[in-house]
């Protein structure tokens, strides 16, 4: 396993993202009223911090007394006002250390996105817990919508070790046991670990009215394979060897990746789960930006 | 299967080129992690076993197209003979096979070299002797070789030796090989019969082979020329010479390239391009017609400023035989003349000065390159203490030369330096004589006017003379074709100082007066030249300056007394002794660069040798350079030499074979050798080459669909 800090603040893309909200596809199951629809309604117990009032917030949470000091409109934010509950879910396995040609890694791009998701969140008021995984479950934060809570999300993402194999499900399954109230699970891995199992678990969430995102990391290499010589390829999680011609057998490799790839998206699209494939060469914010048009769509 | 050049079989071990290429590369195979192995693990199965048979099979072609190459390029052959066993009785016995390999066989006939068919010919010869002949080889190269000089019963080894015959430049020793081959017939025993197969042109057959010795041990002998183009006609066009000149009369840096071209075809040739090469980039193309059989010259004039010695080839368009198609040469630059003119009548206006118009002519016309001037008077010609830093002395109306300049200036002559004496009315003819009679080639009388002739001479009217005779063989005239009808001759003279005229007066007049009289008279005194004009250089005694002549005239009368034109660039035939200039005595080793770069030292001969100090390894055509060694300060390079093949083979025109005895080659003879067929196999190999290169496109084409993931 290789444990090293890697870089996944980018605070341009923080700052860019920073500015959009998310909204939950369904009712949010929150305790205070805010930009989510909430099937409960009022209760707010501990004063958490102020916030700017935005459009859309009820004018009764004003704060009228900020209002005159700072002569701005703040509302009033509580520990528990958050309508929306998400999980970050992200794969540490082996395979997810592969980044080649200056590109970043798969975690650290996973590691980007997700943290890219969690400020927008928790700049939405929204709570945000995240879970990393190989074979076995790794560190656990529960949902927190304290904007302090970013920066141990990002602390725990940067010095995550990377290696091991995948088990998606145990990950999923684990959140399936916690994750009581309807909210918002996002998969960040590079699925090769994918079977029925997991479509079956991500059934079960959607039944529980979650929203369920698998975000499909992918290296360019991955989904071009350029390799050119006689090559050995070497397991990222095994370790065992193959010797191939890549000239003799590019077609069929991307054949059988279409395959899988194509594949997956089907199988999870029929689970009502949403499916995003991310190639490491893209632009974050692009991809943040296109997930959210989309969902509004 | 026979192999026209079985040394060359060799080139099927790049066959193996491929297997080696494809190991190399496995062993290079680079190890990268990659995380979606089971991708690849299954992509592998699925597609390793087809791509494995591609590879192989790919590799097979490969490997076979390069033995293709090397097959086709050794030339294959299968020989088929009417009869072989009566083919095999009536050559047995002992042949000596010449092979002609100088140039004229290098034509180049359907393809083929004229050698090529004459190997292959020779192997046919070496077919039809069967088991119980003998052979030897002789070859008519740059010299007479004798690769297999002891007739043998092993004709495999007669068969590699003519694989190993390379073609030569020269020209000229078929004879010579023939003779030889009579030389080894006559040990061999009589028994079966001896016989000279000689493959040559027509030509060459139809030359003067020499016939076989009638000495006792020669009986017997048979003489049988092949002309190995078998009867096809072998046009030819070619360079016979090349010369170059200075041509000063057109200008400064003129010179002249004559080309002198034939066209040895039976068809004529219709604006036949000749161009004109200068450092190996075409500097002029003219054009010659040609009738069948005739030659002509072609001039080409062009202006070189070359310091140093240039190559000038003049080149025709490629034909049959390239070999002529090409001569080079060296132009050698005239070296520059220091001259000191010493002015007897100077003068404030420029045009009424003694040496105006010579000044002139040597500085803006021809020749301004070539030469370097130095004026003085004489107050400056008494500081003056030697003339070692001069070529010639010019006296320009000079009356009263001091003594003891007189003195060195005879010294100066006598060890090799150039007067140039031009009278005027500063010239007392007695002092004169008295100073500077030893060098002057006769003695000064006195001023004569023309009018004076004129009063003699009761029927004519004139007034002035006019040059008239002039010698054509002196050198000084060289660049005058006709000089009666020059400007030269329609100089007008109203002046002139008469000569001594002793019987025995020494001297050359290179030109004389209509009335006789001397105009200019060169003399040689020991290792200098002396010459001497009538008139002087100005307008005083005649117009000779303003003629246009007089520009060309004082530039060869400078290069005469310096001897510039002693460079001869005359080319070497390929094979004979090129001279090497041995004037200076500390030049004791040269080293020779032939054409291909390749240098040969060569040291000066011992005193005591009376053979001349030559270059003998004259076998490629082109230019050679000759360089002291060690190299001398002062003496970088001397002047190089030309190789170039001998014209006289370049007329391939020629009867058909006759013996010796003049009759057309014995039918049997023809049948015996000429009607056994060859099958050329190469066509076949080519196109079998053809053919694995259509089955490697096949294999590598692959039919691209575009998968993105």
């Amino acid at each position: 396993m290789s444990e090293k800090r890697r870089q996944i603040i980018d605070p341009a893309l923080l700052a860019r993202v920073g500015g959009l909200k998310y909204r939950a596809r369904g009712l949010a199951e929150g305790i205070l009223t805010g930009q989510h629809k909430s099937p409960h309604h009022g209760a707010s117990v501990e004063f958490a911090q102020h916030r700017q009032y935005e459009p859309g917030d009820e004018v009764r949470h004003i704060d009228w007394k900020a209002f005159a000091k700072t002569d701005r409109y703040h509302v009033k934010q509580y520990e528990d006002e958050t309508n929306l509950r998400s999980w970050m879910l992200l794969d540490t396995s082996g395979s997810m250390d592969y980044g080649a040609g200056g590109r970043p890694t798969k975690l650290e791009y996973a590691g980007r996105l997700a943290a890219a998701f969690a400020w927008l969140l928790l700049r939405g008021g929204d709570a945000v817990g995240l879970l990393t995984f190989n074979e076995k479950l790794g560190r656990y934060v529960p949902p927190r919508a304290r904007p302090d809570h970013f920066w141990q999300l990002a602390r725990l993402i940067e010095g995550e070790a990377v290696g091991g194999k995948t088990d998606i499900v145990a990950a999923l399954r684990h959140i399936a046991e916690i994750a009581g109230r309807r909210g918002v699970v996002m998969l960040f891995s590079d699925c090769f670990q994918f079977d029925d199992r997991l479509i079956g678990l991500a059934r079960q969430l959607r039944g529980r009215r979650h929203e369920v995102v698998v975000f499909h990391v992918l290296d360019p290499d991955e989904l071009e394979f350029p390799f050119e010589d006689l090559t050995e390829f070497e397991d990222m999680e095994t370790g065992q060897l193959e010797l191939a011609d890549p000239r003799g057998m590019r077609e069929q490799y991307l054949l059988e990746m279409k395959a899988f790839c194509d594949g997956m998206r089907k199988r999870l699209l029929e689970g009502d789960v949403r499916y995003v494939r991310v190639r490491t060469d893209e632009d974050p914010e692009r991809v943040v930006l296109s997930f959210l048009e989309e969902r509004r769509a | 299967m026979n192999f026209l050049s079985p040394a060359l079989l060799i080139g099927l071990l790049a066959a193996a080129i491929p297997p080696i290429i494809h190991l190399i590369h496995r062993r290079k195979a680079v190890r990268v992690r990659f995380p979606a192995l089971e991708f690849i693990q299954r992509s592998n199965r699925k597609t390793q076993r087809r791509y494995r048979m591609k590879q192989l099979l790919l590799m097979l072609t490969r490997s076979l197209l390069l033995g293709a190459i090397a097959f086709a390029v050794a030339r294959p052959y299968l020989s088929r003979g009417a009869d072989p066993q009566v083919a095999a009785m009536d050559a047995a016995g002992t042949t000596v096979v010449v092979v002609d390999a100088t140039y004229p066989m290098q034509y180049v006939l359907d393809g083929e070299s004229l050698l090529d068919r004459a190997r292959l010919q020779a192997g046919r010869v070496l077919d039809a002797l069967g088991s119980t002949g003998r052979a030897a080889l002789t070859v008519a190269g740059e010299r007479v070789d004798v690769p297999i000089g002891e007739p043998t019963g092993d004709l495999g080894a007669v068969r590699r030796a003519l694989g190993e015959v390379q073609p030569s430049a020269a020209f000229g020793t078929l004879p010579d090989a023939v003779a030889r081959a009579y030389d080894l017939l006559a040990e061999q025993p009589a028994e079966g019969g001896r016989r000279v197969v000689v493959l040559t042109t027509a030509r060459g057959a139809a030359s003067d082979l020499p016939r076989p010795p009638a000495g006792e041990g020669s009986a017997g002998i048979e003489l049988i020329p092949i002309d190995v183009a078998e009867g096809k006609p072998l046009p030819n066009r070619a360079l016979l010479d090349v010369t170059v000149k200075a041509a000063p009369e057109i200008g400064a840096n003129q010179w002249r390239v004559d080309a002198h071209v034939a066209n040895y075809a039976d068809e004529g040739v219709d604006r036949l391009p000749v161009r004109l090469e200068v450092n190996g980039e075409p500097l002029v193309r003219g054009f010659v017609t040609l009738e069948p059989g005739q030659d002509a010259h072609k001039a080409f004039h062009a202006r070189f400023e070359a310091r140093e010695p240039v190559p000038v080839s003049v080149v025709l368009d490629e034909d049959g035989l390239a070999a002529d198609d090409r001569r080079t040469l060296w132009l050698h630059p005239a070296p520059r003349v220091r001259v000191l003119a010493v002015n007897g009548a100077p003068h404030p206006i420029p045009y009424r000065d003694e040496l105006f118009y010579f000044e002139r002519a040597l500085t803006s016309g021809a020749g301004a390159a070539q030469v370097k001037l130095t004026f003085t008077d004489l107050d400056g010609l008494e500081k003056l203490s030697s003339f070692k830093d001069f070529d010639v002395v010019v006296l320009a109306n000079v009356g009263d030369l001091p003594p003891e300049r007189a003195s060195g200036l005879e010294q100066f002559v006598r060890a090799g330096g150039g007067l140039f004496i031009a009278v005027g009315d500063k010239v007392d003819p007695l002092t004169f004589n008295a100073r500077l009679g030893a060098l002057l080639p006769r003695s000064l009388r006195d001023v004569r006017a023309s009018g004076d002739a004129a009063a003699s001479n009761e029927a004519g009217d004139r007034q002035y003379a006019h040059p008239d005779m002039f010698d054509r063989a002196h050198p000084i005239l060289e660049p005058f074709p006709d000089p009666e009808r020059s400007s030269l001759g329609r100089t007008r003279i109203d002046r002139y100082m008469l000569l001594d005229p002793a019987p025995n007066a020494g001297g050359r007049v290179a030109i004389t007066l209509d009335d006789g009289a001397p105009f200019l008279v060169t003399h040689v005194v020991d290792a200098g030249r002396v010459a001497l004009l009538t008139v002087p250089l100005d307008r005083d005694w005649g117009d000779l300056p303003i003629r246009p002549d007089f520009v060309p005239l004082m530039t060869q009368v400078l290069r005469f007394l310096t001897r510039v034109s002693a460079v001869d660039t005359t080319p070497v035939l390929v094979g004979k002794g090129a001279p090497i200039p041995a004037e200076d005595p500390r030049v004791k080793r040269v080293v020779v660069e032939a054409p291909s770069g390749e240098r040969f030292p060569v040291e000066r001969p011992p005193a005591g040798d009376d053979g001349p100090w030559a270059f003998l390894r004259t076998g490629t055509p082109g230019l050679y350079k000759v360089l002291p060694d060690p190299p001398l300060p002062d003496l970088a390079a001397l002047p190089g030499f030309a190789v170039a093949v001998d014209p006289a083979g370049a007329d391939l025109r020629g009867a058909a074979p006759k013996d010796p005895a003049g009759e057309p080659v014995a039918q049997n003879t023809a049948a015996r050798i000429g009607a056994e067929r060859r099958t050329e196999l190469w066509h076949a190999a080519l196109f079998a080459l053809f053919l694995l290169l259509a089955a490697e496109a096949a294999l590598l084409f692959k039919r691209h669909r575009d998968v993105r993931v």
